[in-house]
C-alpha cells in the first residue's frame, strides 16, 4: 500500500526542524531552519521537487520492506532536548509515526530507512525556491577593539521570499543577531572554549529592497535581491592575531503581515579579520 | 464601628439562638458602682492572616457603648492593632486580622486591652494568643515521572526536598561522567543553575490562600509567606541524575542541544549559550516540560507548546532565564502537600 503523506523531520534546532514532506503525487518539500549543520553553505530556506515515479515507488518500497510499523525506535525513551529524527506516515486512516533519538543504539533495518531518506533530502534540496543566504563581508577590527561590517540577506532561489527584518521591531519576536570568534590556532588546540560571542550593538542600512523600510517588521526579498545592513559590535578577544569571524541570524517567527517568512537560524560565512593586540581586552565603549 | 484589624460583634453570650427583645431605656453608669471588665482570646492560635475572636465582657452590665480594643506587642510596652467594637448587654465579640510583627513571630505570646469607654475600666486579656505555625518536614526523595507530547521520554522530578520554616528547599544532585568538569566550571554552573532558578523567585513568594488580606498582603516576614531555595551540588555518589560531559566540537562545528532525563542526560562543556542551556537542563529535573514545539511538550498544556509572546522564557528559548510563575507549580505542589491541609499559591498572580 502506497503512503499519502510522508513527513520526515530532523529536530536540529529546537524552534523548528527541518522538514521533508513527500506526497502520494511525489510532490516533495524540504524546509531548513539551520545551516549549523553545513557551515560552509550561509543558507537556509525552501526546496521543492516532484519525485519520478521510480523514485516515488522505491521511496514506498523503503517504507514498506519491512513495514514502518514494525521498525524499533524509541518512542518514550527519548530524553527532552536530544536531536531526533521523526518519521510520520499517513496512508489511509493510518499514521505511523516513529522517533529515533541519539542516545540509544539505532536498530539497523531503522537505520537503513534513515540513510535512504537523508538521501532522498539530498535529492530534493538540489532543487531551491526560496532559499536566504546571510553574506558577512568587509569585516574589520580596530585598534580599540571595534568589531565593524557588512551583512547582506539575499533571496537566492528562483522565487520571492520573506524574512524578518534585522532592523525592525522587536515585537511580536525579535531579531537575535550575534557574532561569534575564534582565534586560527592549528587543529588540536582549537576548542569550543576559544570561541567569542557578543550581540551584534549598532546596525544602519546600506541596502533595501522595493517595499521595505528600515522600521518594517519583513524583508520581501524579490528573487536575486538584497539587502544589506552595516553593523557594528565588541567581542571579548582574548589573544591578538587572525581569528575566523561569523554572524548567526536568528528569528522565530513563521509568518506576519501575510507573508511566510524563512525562519530559523542562519551562520554566514566566515571571514579571517587580524585581530590588533590593542584590541585584547578592550574595554567597552 | 472598625478600627485597624478588627470588628466585633456584641450581645450576651454571643449565641445566635433567636430571642425575644425588650426596649428598654438607655442605662447610665452609676459613678459608684465598681465594674469589673475580663478579656479574653477566643481564638488563641491562627495562622498570619486568619481572623482571631476575642471577647470583652463587663459586670455588672454598663450601658451599652463602645470598646477599645489594643492588640499588644509581646513586651507590652507598645501596640501592634487597634480598633474598636460595640459592647451590648456587658458583652463584645471582635476580631483581629492577625499579623505578625516581627521576624521572631513565632516565638510572639500577645495579649490584648479591652476598655469599656462607657465605664472607664479596662483589662489586659487573661489570656495569650500565638502564631500558629506552617508545618515543617525532614528531608524526602521526590521521584516522579510526567508523561510527555510526541513520544519524548517523561521529564522527571528528581531531588530531595523539605519545608522548611521560612521555605521549600530542594536539593538536586548531580553526578558527572564521561569528560567531567573542572572544580571552577562546577562552579560556575552550580552558581548560573542556582541564581537563575532562585532568581526567578526573588519577586514571588508563595502565600496562604486563605489569608484576609489576600494578595496584596504586605507582611514583611515568612508568616504567611514562604520562599524557595534550590541547591545543585555536583556528587560522586548518591547522585538523583547522572549526566555525560561532552566536550563541545571546536569551531565551525555548532555545538549540539544538551539533553536531560532519568537516563540518558549529556550535557556538552562549553554549552552553547553559558547563560541558560544548563539551567534549562535542570529545569526537566524539577519536572519542567519544554516549550518549543520540536521538544517534550507539556500534554497538559500548563506549559504551552509555543510561549505567548511576551512569555518567552528559560524552557522555550535560548539566552533566556526568565522563570514564570508556572514553572514553579510543581514546588507549590510539594508545598501544598505538605502545609496541613492549608493551601498557598503564588504571588504575584
Amino acid at each position: 500500500m502506497s503512503f499519502q503523506e510522508l513527513e520526515y523531520s530532523l529536530a536540529e534546532l529546537s524552534t523548528a526542524p527541518h522538514v521533508l514532506t513527500v506526497q502520494a503525487s511525489g510532490r516533495a518539500r524540504y524546509e531548513t531552519h539551520t545551516n549549523a549543520a553545513w557551515p560552509d553553505l550561509p543558507e537556509i530556506g525552501v526546496y521543492e521537487t516532484t519525485l519520478t515515479a521510480d523514485e516515488l515507488r522505491a521511496l514506498n518500497q523503503a517504507l514498506a520492506t519491512p513495514p514502518l510499523r514494525d521498525l524499533p525506535d524509541h518512542w518514550g525513551r527519548v530524553p527532552s532536548g536530544d536531536r531526533c529524527h521523526r518519521i510520520k506516515v499517513r496512508a489511509y486512516g493510518q499514521t505511523t509515526e516513529k522517533l529515533i533519538g541519539t542516545r540509544e543504539p539505532v536498530d539497523p533495518r531503522t537505520q537503513k530507512l534513515i540513510s535512504y531518506l537523508d538521501q532522498v533530502v539530498a535529492g530534493v534540496a538540489r532543487r531551491p525556491v526560496q532559499v536566504l543566504r546571510l553574506t558577512l563581508s568587509d569585516a574589520a577590527v580596530s585598534a580599540g577593539g571595534a568589531l565593524a561590517g557588512v551583512l547582506t540577506l539575499a533571496s537566492v532561489g528562483p522565487q520571492d521570499l520573506a524574512c524578518r527584518n534585522p532592523l525592525g521591531p522587536p515585537e511580536p519576536a525579535p531579531v537575535r543577531l550575534s557574532l561569534e570568534a575564534w582565534p586560527d590556532l592549528p587543529p588540536g588546540q582549537l576548542t569550543a572554549h576559544h570561541v567569542a560571542r557578543g550581540a551584534v550593538a549598532a546596525l544602519e542600512p546600506l541596502k533595501l529592497p522595493p517595499g521595505a523600510s528600515p522600521t518594517s517588521l519583513v524583508v520581501p526579498l524579490p528573487a536575486g535581491e538584497s539587502a544589506a545592513f552595516r553593523w557594528r559590535a565588541r567581542l571579548d578577544f582574548r589573544m591578538a592575531g587572525s581569528h575566523t569571524v561569523r554572524l548567526r541570524l536568528a528569528s522565530d517567527l513563521s509568518r506576519a503581515a501575510d507573508f511566510n517568512l524563512i525562519h530559523g537560524e542562519l551562520y554566514s560565512n566566515m571571514l579571517k579579520v587580524p585581530v590588533p593586540s590593542t584590541a585584547v581586552g578592550a574595554p567597552a565603549p | 464601628m472598625c478600627g485597624s484589624g478588627g470588628s466585633s460583634s456584641s450581645g450576651g453570650g454571643g449565641s445566635g439562638a433567636p430571642r425575644s427583645t425588650v426596649v428598654c431605656p438607655p442605662r447610665r453608669p452609676n459613678p459608684d458602682q465598681r465594674y469589673t471588665v475580663s478579656c479574653q482570646w477566643l481564638d488563641t492560635e491562627k495562622y498570619c492572616g486568619d481572623d482571631a475572636r476575642l471577647e470583652v465582657t463587663c459586670t455588672p452590665t454598663p450601658p451599652d457603648g463602645s470598646v477599645d480594643i489594643e492588640v499588644l506587642h509581646p513586651s507590652g510596652n507598645s501596640v501592634l492593632a487597634q480598633f474598636s467594637g460595640h459592647m451590648t448587654n456587658g458583652r463584645m465579640e471582635g476580631t483581629w486580622r492577625t499579623k505578625a510583627h516581627a521576624a521572631n513571630w513565632r516565638d510572639a505570646r500577645l495579649r490584648f486591652r479591652g476598655t469599656v469607654t462607657s465605664v472607664g475600666v479596662m483589662n489586659t486579656s487573661s489570656n495569650q494568643f500565638r502564631f500558629r505555625r506552617r508545618p515543617t518536614t525532614e528531608w524526602s526523595k521526590i521521584d516522579r515521572d510526567h508523561r510527555c507530547n510526541g513520544g519524548f521520554a517523561p521529564v522527571v522530578e528528581l531531588h530531595d526536598a523539605r519545608l522548611e520554616d521560612n521555605r521549600v528547599h530542594y536539593s538536586m544532585k548531580l553526578k558527572l561522567t564521561g569528560a567531567g568538569l573542572s572544580d571552577a566550571r562546577k562552579t560556575n554552573a552550580k552558581t548560573l543553575v542556582e541564581n537563575t532558578w532562585n532568581g526567578g523567585f526573588n519577586n514571588r513568594k508563595f502565600h496562604r490562600e486563605n489569608c484576609r488580606r489576600g494578595d496584596a498582603c504586605d507582611c514583611q516576614f515568612d508568616c504567611c509567606k514562604a520562599g524557595f531555595y534550590l541547591d545543585l551540588n555536583f556528587v560522586t555518589s548518591g547522585e538523583h541524575i547522572a549526566v555525560e560531559i561532552v566536550a563541545a566540537p571546536a569551531p565551525p562545528a555548532q555545538t549540539p542541544a544538551c539533553c536531560m532525563g532519568r537516563t540518558g542526560a549529556r550535557w556538552y562543556e562549553p554549552p552553547f549559550d553559558e547563560s541558560s542551556v544548563y539551567a534549562h537542563e535542570v529545569g526537566h529535573a524539577l519536572g519542567q516540560f519544554d516549550e518549543y514545539s520540536t521538544g517534550g511538550t507539556d500534554p497538559s498544556g500548563t506549559q504551552p507548546a509555543t510561549p505567548a509572546a511576551g512569555d518567552e522564557n528559560l524552557m522555550s528559548t535560548g539566552q533566556n532565564t526568565t522563570l514564570l510563575n508556572r514553572h514553579y507549580r510543581r514546588v507549590l505542589q510539594y508545598l501544598n502537600d505538605n502545609a496541613g491541609g492549608d493551601r498557598y499559591k503564588i504571588i504575584p498572580p
